[in-house]
């Protein structure tokens, strides 16, 4: 059961999360590419706490997304629970893994991610621009590796940081 | 229940959940969903409008550190084209003339021109990665409705395919979801434009086997009974032919000529499909007139 405090810091994360993604990230794109913060969080979520939480936090993100984009609706919904439950049933084998081996796990779920979203988006007729894909997936899988690093370093320093709080 | 069939349960839950949406978009246009989403677009309308103003000198910033090289190439392409325009102008002047003059002699009157249009201003850029769309500082309160169709002074740029109180989405057409008639200026045959997706020409399909397509010649829109678009908005010009000759068509490969990369103003035409009469020129029969002609009846620009 997750707690009630769990719940208002996944609410307030997404919430922060979905402030970027609508204010920040459409004017800071990278090849005209927008960085998709909400496949990235829950992706890591995914590997970082495993497919229960992830897919509350995907259908969430994924509910979030369809609010504000012209897509046809749920179809980030769906997208994001199935990517978030694919990343936490990785989990289990990324424990004991060497960081940049994890980081590249969490690029290449991410960049399936957007293949997924593709054959979807295709399956139920919705248009998409399909000659940019290889080059969407590559730009993300990149961004979505170098995201897990920089969340693993504040994480071990955060621990580290509590551990030495503990210890006094 | 344990724990593991639990978790199966509510993933099983979340994907109906997310199959049940899909399925009411699909079949209830203008539904409950569009509400619920246009509320939204208000909502963040304002956050959004605050951030493009905060983050656009930013962004400005961080493309010319990451696309240093398009910007250069782009410079030089609005250059050289700058410098065909300064020379057509003169001839272009000459031509309107001779339009009008023929237009006046013939007692007919300039449709197109009629059609009252709303000024707005784009606040931002496109969310996703999976469409081609800007958003507008003007709604429905402004008369901006569902499918219009917007330009900038260069030529068509898109439709409106979502409008709230206070905003518009225009999908662009570069968007792959995007299609309209096209009418070959010089040999008057239709087709269809689709968009092919950023930075990317648009292809016109069902042009007649037939059909002499010079590279460099017109693209407008045909305006059909119906249509979404009136006669002859500017699409651009043709840049390549590819014959099919199974299907007894030919491919045309168009050249937008708006600039979709840079828009800051549009102009959105307050044309809608269902008032009869979209044509370019129309006589002025001295019977009484049905009315409805929207580019008759509406005047002024409100820019």
């Amino acid at each position: 059961m997750i707690s009630l405090g769990a719940r208002a810091r996944a609410t307030i994360v997404i919430g922060l999360i979905g402030l970027m993604q609508i204010s920040v990230m459409p004017h800071l794109t990278i090849s005209g590419f927008v960085i998709d913060l909400f496949l990235i969080l829950t992706v890591i979520v995914g590997i970082s706490a495993g497919s229960d939480k992830a897919v509350g936090i995907g259908f969430s993100c994924g509910l979030l997304a369809d609010l504000v984009v012209n897509s046809p609706f749920g179809l980030n919904t769906l997208v994001l629970v199935l990517v978030g439950w694919g990343a936490g049933s990785l989990a289990p084998q990324l424990v004991e893994t060497h960081r940049f081996l994890r980081s590249l796990t969490v690029g290449l779920t991410v960049s399936s991610g957007v293949a997924l979203y593709a054959c979807i988006a295709w399956l139920i007729g919705y248009s998409y621009d399909a000659e940019n894909l290889i080059e969407l997936v590559v730009l993300i899988t990149g961004m979505a590796a170098f995201f897990e690093l920089v969340f693993r370093a504040n994480s071990q320093v955060g621990v580290t940081y509590r551990a030495g709080r503990l210890s006094e | 229940m344990s724990r593991r069939p639990r978790s199966r349960l509510r993933i099983v839950l979340f994907i109906f959940t997310a199959l049940v949406l899909i399925t009411l978009d699909a079949r209830s246009d203008g539904g409950p969903l569009t509400k619920i989403r246009s509320v939204a677009l208000d909502a963040i309308g304002p956050i959004r409008s605050t951030s493009a103003r905060m983050f656009v000198p930013i962004g400005n910033a961080w493309q010319g550190i990451t696309s240093y090289e398009d910007l250069e190439n782009r410079n030089d392409f609005l250059e050289a084209k700058l410098a065909e325009i300064k020379s057509s102008t003169l001839q272009i002047g000459e031509i309107e003339r001779d339009r009008k003059a023929l237009l006046s002699l013939l007692g007919a009157r300039d449709t197109l021109s009629n059609i009252p249009r709303r000024t707005a201003r784009v606040i931002d850029a496109q969310i996703s990665n999976f469409e081609r769309t800007i958003e507008l500082d003007k709604g429905s309160r402004d008369g901006i409705k569902v499918g219009m169709p917007v330009e900038t002074g260069a030529g068509l740029i898109g439709r409106v395919s979502q409008v709230s109180v206070t905003r518009a989405r225009v999908e662009l057409l570069t968007d792959p979801n995007f299609d309209a008639g096209a009418r070959l200026v010089r040999s008057g045959d239709d087709g269809v434009a689709s968009g092919k997706g950023a930075g990317k020409n648009l292809i016109v399909n069902f042009i007649e086997l037939e059909t002499v397509v010079i590279p460099g010649e017109t693209v407008v829109t045909s305006g059909f009974q119906g249509s979404t678009f009136p006669e002859g908005l500017l699409i651009g010009t043709v840049v390549d032919v590819t014959p099919n000759a199974v299907q007894d068509t030919q491919r045309i490969t168009v050249y937008p000529s708006a600039d979709l990369d840079r828009i800051r103003w549009v102009s959105v035409i307050l044309f809608e499909a269902d008032a009869p009469g979209p044509v370019l020129v129309d006589r002025d029969f001295p019977e009484p007139s049905s009315g409805g002609r929207i580019g008759a009846e509406q005047s002024g620009n409100d820019s």
